[in-house]
């Protein structure tokens, strides 16, 4: 398996490979998709050598990733301490028990030298120190409470020849989970009995105990630090103003009108300037212990939000050694491409790569956006698996292939955004740098038969197989180029599942329509979450939930993306919903069970009829892949939210069953009514919005509907196939959208 | 057993009394719907796993069929196959087999 230093390339460009291989060896070649496999559905794989790119073979190596996030102060010849040391700081377990966790520590990777402090797999403050005469452990006596910050201070005085660990509750009743049942302040101390062996050449972590070779954290950490110090003396006395200060990091330095501008970059604001690193993304714009409940923005209360939250299951970088690159040709045509991986033992895999047109250029009429965000969100996902509600949700008990049980093996390639850590914090961040599993041509069958990467697919099958020609580019891409990108073109399309946008994404896109190009929205759910680009590795993404229909809830006052300082949650609540620009919105979600067809509102005499030429039937799309065109996740007008007023309704699809439910944002109170079968909100809106400057867009607000643009005998001469026909034609001729 | 009070309850007095032999027979004829109303709620109740401590089924797409196996406590450990010489001929039969897999770890079925 492997990944790419970049999801999108230009012609002409390199791109590095990351493979990891059992067996010998490995090689690599460059095909183009134009349609993935669906069992079942009559559509089979379509894939064309790229010949002009030679095949590469290396030496195969089992790449293992490092999992788990910390912080990195590198080492310095003056951490020898022969007037001892004093380590103040405050923290949050959020996973006690089971194992041991460093919290921070400065130590080799066999504990003979060094220091640490942690928490014991019994849940007791514990610091260690390595000495001469061995390993001396000073643990308190009653546990620690999860979810509760703790102040602790630990002196490691040689001179003294004593080790002390006091530790005292900390925080506030805003920010500790529980304010009963929290242990009393304490304090140990033990004799040195050996002389203290530091380790002077070992990083300082945070988060990790040591790095093995150098990389890979060990003896990982379950919580949130704050503002650590560290002093070359033992003292009880002030340490910041110490003559003596190692450093004293500051964790809310950094934070400004739109968030960090360095995410990984931890500030020591002593004079030796011991700055940090973090790995891995442990989240940061999360409440630290003074958190009072009076502000849930970072940026207007920084020191409220001091601190940094690592987990054991943090993996944004595999950091595999690169092996080859692959130069692009300098006339490759715009397209989604993989990079085949063979082994010589039987092995094989395809890493997408998506290779959008020449910078400047377009070279066709059409552009569709891939929704690589959401490939993001997906990404790795275990939900199926892991997930007690799934199998209710799809009435069905899940089927395990071959390639679902590999991937679900590999949890070291990180976790999706819909998933949690081992403590409950819903994971904020995903990551290019790993391989994607859930973007493979293997259907993924927990959300739906197809489901977003592979959704996608059927919309290139279907523009190849019409003759119908696109460019491609990917969510990064626009987020970078905006307007300018989308104004080469007379169209643009969406993918089936464009739900993580940033907002210069949404800017783009209502820029684009407002000055008359024209817009397709071929998805459902689209258009949703607010999502942020890392602005040191637009490779990775944050998102922070709240408000929607959603895998989990941001906890209280982090509703902010630490990497933009957006307020976070659904696009909606920050004045963008998606029916201001493409006419439809979120409103319900369910199993194919639930899919339908949709029934025609315009007549004969409409000035949009046109865009049913073709279509006899007046309801029509009641096939599919999955069901029907009307399914998965769906959309419809509603001008309270900012339908424009000459959006014409062209279909709404009609006969749901309850297995599509009403999205929860949607309503206020309870119901008892949620689902489609008896609640006329949920359905479908096939939309035409005509804007100013001749400039319309059409939305489907299904992710069902690219499924049905192909009988069951893989033929593209369904209803659904001739509408979409239609709208791409006329939308591409330029003429306008309403005959008059 | 390790069921809450109210899920106790609604297995007592909900759950258990739709379970007929009727109700048996249409799951086996119709594993993914539509269904009648009381077999929606039974599957409803067994397949959010109520009680954590009971086994959480999912099937294997094997070369020779379909085997039932039991999800590992531990993520991303492998399922453990209940039977691994039992191999199912189709989905719907594995469907069907879990189903009174389920019923009878929770004692409705006799």
């Amino acid at each position: 398996m492997g990944y790419t230093d970049r999801i999108s390339a230009a012609p002409g460009e390199t791109v590095r490979l990351f493979v990891s291989a059992t067996g010998i060896a490995w090689t690599a070649d460059l095909v183009r998709l134009h349609a993935l496999e669906i069992p079942g559905a009559s559509v089979p794989r379509r894939e064309t050598p790229v010949q002009s790119v030679p095949a590469i073979t290396r030496p195969a190596l089992d790449q293992p990733s490092p999992v788990g996030s910390y912080v990195r102060v590198d080492a310095h010849p003056d951490d020898d301490h022969p007037a001892g040391l004093t380590l103040a700081l405050t923290f949050l377990p959020t996973l006690l028990g089971e194992v041991a966790q460093t919290v921070i520590a400065q130590r080799t990777a066999d504990g003979r030298a060094g220091w640490a402090f942690g928490v014991s797999a019994d849940a007791r403050a514990e610091l260690t120190v390595a000495t001469a005469a061995g390993v001396l452990r000073v643990r308190t006596a009653t546990a620690l409470t999860d979810g509760c910050w703790w102040h602790i201070r630990a002196v490691i005085d040689p001179v003294a020849g004593l080790v002390r660990l006091a530790v005292a509750p900390a925080g506030t009743f805003e920010s500790n989970r529980v304010v009963t049942g929290v242990a009393a302040a304490t304090s140990v101390e033990a004799p040195l009995t050996g002389e203290v062996r530091w380790a002077p050449d070992r990083p300082l972590l945070w988060g990790a105990g040591w790095l093995e070779e150098d990389r890979f954290p060990r003896d990982c950490f379950d919580g949130r630090i704050e503002n650590p110090v560290l002093v070359a003396a033992a003292t009880d006395g002030d340490l910041t103003g110490h003559p003596a200060l190692i450093g004293a990091w500051d964790l809310a330095h950094g934070i400004g009108p739109a968030g960090f501008a360095a995410p990984s970059h931890i500030q020591d604001t002593g004079p030796r300037a011991r700055h940090g690193r973090s790995v891995n993304h442990p989240t940061r714009a999360v409440t630290s212990s003074g958190w009072t409940g009076d502000t849930v923005d970072f940026r207007y209360a920084p020191e409220q939000y001091a601190a940094i939250h690592f987990h054991r299951s943090d993996m944004t970088d595999c950091g595999w050694i690169s092996q080859a690159s692959i130069a692009l040709p300098g006339d490759l045509p715009s397209g989604v491409y993989a990079i085949r991986l063979t082994g010589d033992d039987g092995l094989q895999d395809r890493v997408p790569l998506f290779v959008r047109p020449p910078h400047g250029a377009a070279t066709a009429d059409a552009l569709l956006v891939l929704p690589t965000n959401s490939y993001l969100a997906y990404a790795n996902d275990h939900v199926g698996v892991d997930s007690p509600r799934t199998q209710v949700w799809d009435q069905a008990v899940q089927v395990l292939d071959p390639w679902w049980l590999y991937r679900d093996a590999h949890r070291e390639l990180g976790l999706s955004m819909y998933e949690s850590h081992a403590d409950g914090h819903g994971v904020c961040f995903s990551s290019w740098r790993r391989p994607i599993l859930t973007m493979r041509a293997t259907v993924y069958n927990h959300d739906g038969p197809v489901w977003q990467f592979t959704g996608d697919l059927q919309l290139i099958d279907w523009l190849d197989r019409t003759g119908r020609s696109v460019d491609v580019v990917t969510d990064l891409d626009l987020h970078r180029e905006g307007e300018d990108l989308l104004r080469r073109y007379a169209t643009v399309l969406t993918g089936t599942h464009p739900e993580y946008p940033s907002r210069e994404m949404l800017h783009a896109y209502e820029s684009y329509a407002a000055d008359g190009g024209r817009l397709m929205y071929l998805g459902g759910n689209g258009m949703y979450w607010v999502t942020g680009f890392d602005p040191q590795d637009e490779q990775v993404v944050e998102i922070r939930r709240w408000g929607g229909t959603q895998a989990w809830l941001a906890p209280p006052g982090e509703y902010h993306l630490s990497v933009t300082g957006q307020l976070g949650g659904i696009w909606r609540f920050r004045g963008r919903p998606p029916q201001k620009t493409f006419g439809v919105g979120f409103v319900g979600a369910g199993n194919t069970n639930g899919s339908a067809g949709y029934r025609r509102l315009v007549d004969d005499e409409s000035p949009a009829a046109w865009i049913f030429d073709g279509v006899t039937d007046r309801d029509f799309g009641a096939g599919g892949v999955s069901g029907g065109a009307a399914g998965l996740e769906i959309d419809s007008v509603n001008p309270t939210h900012g339908t424009p007023a000459p959006a014409v309704v062209l279909a709404t699809s009609v006969g749901h069953t309850d297995d599509i439910l009403e999205a929860r944002e949607n309503f206020n109170m309870t119901s008892r009514v949620l689902g489609a079968a008896r609640n006329p909100k949920v359905h479908s809106d096939l939309v035409l919005v005509p804007r100013e400057n001749g400039g319309a867009v059409f939305s489907v607000g299904s992710i069902a509907f690219a499924g049905a643009l192909f009988t069951a005998d893989g033929d593209t001469g369904t209803d659904v196939s001739v509408l979409l026909g239609n709208v791409f034609d006329r939308f591409v001729s330029g003429a306008p959208v309403l005959d008059s | 057993m390790a069921l809450s009070v109210n899920d106790r309850y609604i297995l007592d007095d909900r759950v258990r009394p739709l379970v007929t032999a009727e109700l048996i027979a249409e799951q086996r004829e119709s594993p993914f719907g539509p269904q009648s109303p009381a077999l929606a709620e039974v599957m409803d109740f067994i397949r959010r796993s109520p009680d954590p401590d009971l086994p959480r089924y999912i099937v294997l797409d094997t070369p020779a069929g379909f085997v039932i196996a039991a999800r590992s406590p531990m993520p991303g450990q492998p399922p453990v196959p209940l039977d691994p010489s039992v191999v199912l001929p189709s989905r719907a039969d594995a469907e069907h087999a879990i189903f009174r897999l389920r019923l009878a770890d929770y004692g409705v079925l006799a």
